[in-house]
């Protein structure tokens, strides 16, 4: 059998990879979009580059946050209470992210609020995606690169909300999600 | 061409500048361990570079009763020294890699000096000449003779991965002498809670007094007459209110012998961590939710139109958002008119569009970026 730590150590270096292509490819596009240098046509296939990776870092972070929670006891550590919150907002950033392409479609970056805002939106889910690899760095290895920026946050202690207030959070969360799904007029296609 | 050049140039300067591997400077933290870690990045020659370490060994009698007790010094010095100094110093019954921990091959740690019972034990050293010494206590194994006992470090310095493990230690472990004292297989306590007394049962056979002895830190040692219960002597170690450093030892004897254990350390538990996990699953998913509800918000807000308003009936706006529950009639498709006064020498075109691109976008390109006019 594999431990779950090596499929951990597998599934996150996929997750990075192609999130990693996502998010050059997303400012590529962004760098385009301002800049008109190399043509629509290289937009569009920066584009898709972009979204397919995106896609396919969603299908990672499942898998992710899974191994990491049979690899450690999570409620003893606040480093790994860190890494499930953390996990939670990047799965959500990065859905987030999905919609906004799949709405908009490929000319979003006709638009440049929106392609601001949609390179943005990829730029949050990355620098949480690295924040929950730092802590897993700090765990395993005691270090972290994100030290060379001097202001990267070691997450050493976790927030402590009782039982009663994570499910009020929680419904709010979730009746604020359906109200904008179910309220909030829905979206138009961005127009190139 | 000249750019491709660069282009490779690039990434090959930048997979030349990929730092050499050093293993984990953090350390793994104290477990049974067999020689090299199974291919860790210290014992792999390609990952590795020599280590100067000096190992030598010492131990607290000259020779060992079978099951008896015994303490096992292994010193460590002259190594080179990561920013960390941070080494990790093993014992071990052979160096093969598999199964060659004491504990395969017969002996039983009671201690390894650092709070716990394990033969890989991770420390500072503050002085490559001075070193770490580690001491292990031990109960011999039930087989007489000579037993090989080695020792390993694993550390870093100059940027690598380095290990090092000594030359054989020979154990001589003799028949045990009749009426001797002697400690039968036991578990001791390594580790106990902040101010909680611990009451210790010692299976101790042929002692007609038992002491357990205990000191903290280099303190003077302090004795505890323990009292027989059955097969078991029983003594109470006292709490201890603070995270002091405690060690103690058992001490047997009858009218011909007196011996005693290793110092065994004892580690504090002090207050762990504990959170409540469904808690925290729940703020992860609230967490989730809430970002997904804010990064729709946002998209739906900026995808409408400025003459879009919010009170607008929702069939007047086109739906593309697959969440939407409000079935919309289809509209036909309606071909994207092209202006018929677009000039395919317009100087604003920009740069690397064909003309199709340019009659297909062109309209909405000037709107946008220059305010329309043909």
């Amino acid at each position: 059998m594999v431990a779950a730590a090596t499929l951990h150590a597998f599934s996150t270096e996929l997750l990075v990879g192609s999130m990693t292509f996502s998010v050059l490819a997303t400012m590529l596009c962004l760098g385009e979009s301002i800049m008109e240098k190399v043509g629509p046509s290289i937009l569009r296939g920066l584009d898709s580059a972009a979204y397919y990776s995106a896609i396919f870092s969603l299908c990672c972070i499942p898998i992710v946050a899974l191994t990491g929670n049979a690899a450690g006891d999570v409620a003893s550590s606040p480093y790994l209470v860190n890494k499930m919150l953390l996990s939670g907002l990047c799965l959500g950033l990065w859905i987030g992210v999905i919609h906004g392409r799949y709405t908009w479609g490929p000319d979003l970056w006709q638009n440049r609020k929106m392609g601001i805002f949609h390179a943005v939106l990829v730029g949050l889910g990355y620098g949480t995606a690295a924040m929950l690899g730092s802590i897993g760095s700090l765990m395993t290895r005691g270090e972290t690169v994100g030290d060379l920026l001097g202001i990267w946050p070691h997450l050493e202690s976790a927030p402590s909300i009782s039982f009663g207030v994570s499910i009020i959070l929680t419904l709010l969360s979730l009746i604020a999600l359906l109200v904008v799904i179910f309220i909030q007029p829905k979206a138009e296609k961005a127009v190139a | 061409m000249m750019r491709r050049a660069l282009l490779i140039g690039g990434l090959l300067l930048l997979v030349l500048c990929a730092p050499p591997l050093s293993a984990n400077p953090g350390g793994t933290g104290d477990a049974n361990r067999d020689a090299a870690c199974g291919g860790s990045c210290h014992g792999d020659p390609g990952l590795s570079e020599p280590s100067s370490a000096v190992l030598s060994f010492s131990q607290d009698r000259d020779s060992a009763y079978v099951g008896g007790p015994i303490s096992i010094s292994v010193t460590v010095s002259e190594m080179e020294l990561s920013n960390r100094a941070m080494v990790g110093v093993f014992l071990l019954s052979d160096t093969f890699g598999v199964s060659d921990t004491p504990q395969d091959a017969g002996w039983t740690i009671l201690s390894n000096g650092e709070g716990s019972s394990t033969n890989y034990v991770e420390t500072y050293v503050l002085d490559a000449e001075v070193g770490a010494t580690i001491t292990w206590s031990l109960l011999a194994p039930d087989t007489e003779g000579v037993h090989e006992l080695y020792a390993g470090v694993h550390h870093g310095g100059g940027g690598a991965a380095r290990m090092q493990l000594s030359s054989v230690y020979n154990v001589t472990v003799g028949p045990i002498p009749e009426n001797l004292p002697q400690m039968l297989p036991w578990e001791a306590m390594n580790s106990r809670s902040l101010g909680e007394p611990s009451e210790l049962s010692m299976p101790v056979v042929n002692a007609t007094t038992v002491a357990l002895e205990y000191k903290i830190g280099d303190g003077p040692t302090i004795s505890i007459a323990a009292t027989q219960d059955g097969e078991m002597w029983v003594a109470t170690l006292p709490a201890a209110l603070s995270d002091i450093s405690l060690s103690y030892r058992v001490v047997m004897s009858n009218d011909e012998f007196t011996e005693s254990t290793g110092w065994i350390v004892v580690s504090n538990e002090v207050e762990t961590y504990q959170a409540d996990l469904f808690a925290v699953r729940l703020q992860s998913l609230a967490l989730m939710l809430g970002s997904i509800a804010f990064c729709i918000s946002i998209q739906r807000r900026m995808s409408r139109t400025p003459t879009s308003k919010l009170n607008e009936p929702e069939a007047a706006l086109i739906s593309a958002d697959q969440t939407s529950m409000v079935s919309i009639a289809p509209e036909p498709m309606i071909p994207h008119q092209t202006a018929p006064s677009l000039a395919l020498d317009d100087p604003r075109r920009p740069q690397g569009w064909t003309d199709e691109q340019w009659l297909h976008y062109g309209p909405d390109h000037l709107q946008q970026n220059h305010g329309g006019g043909f």
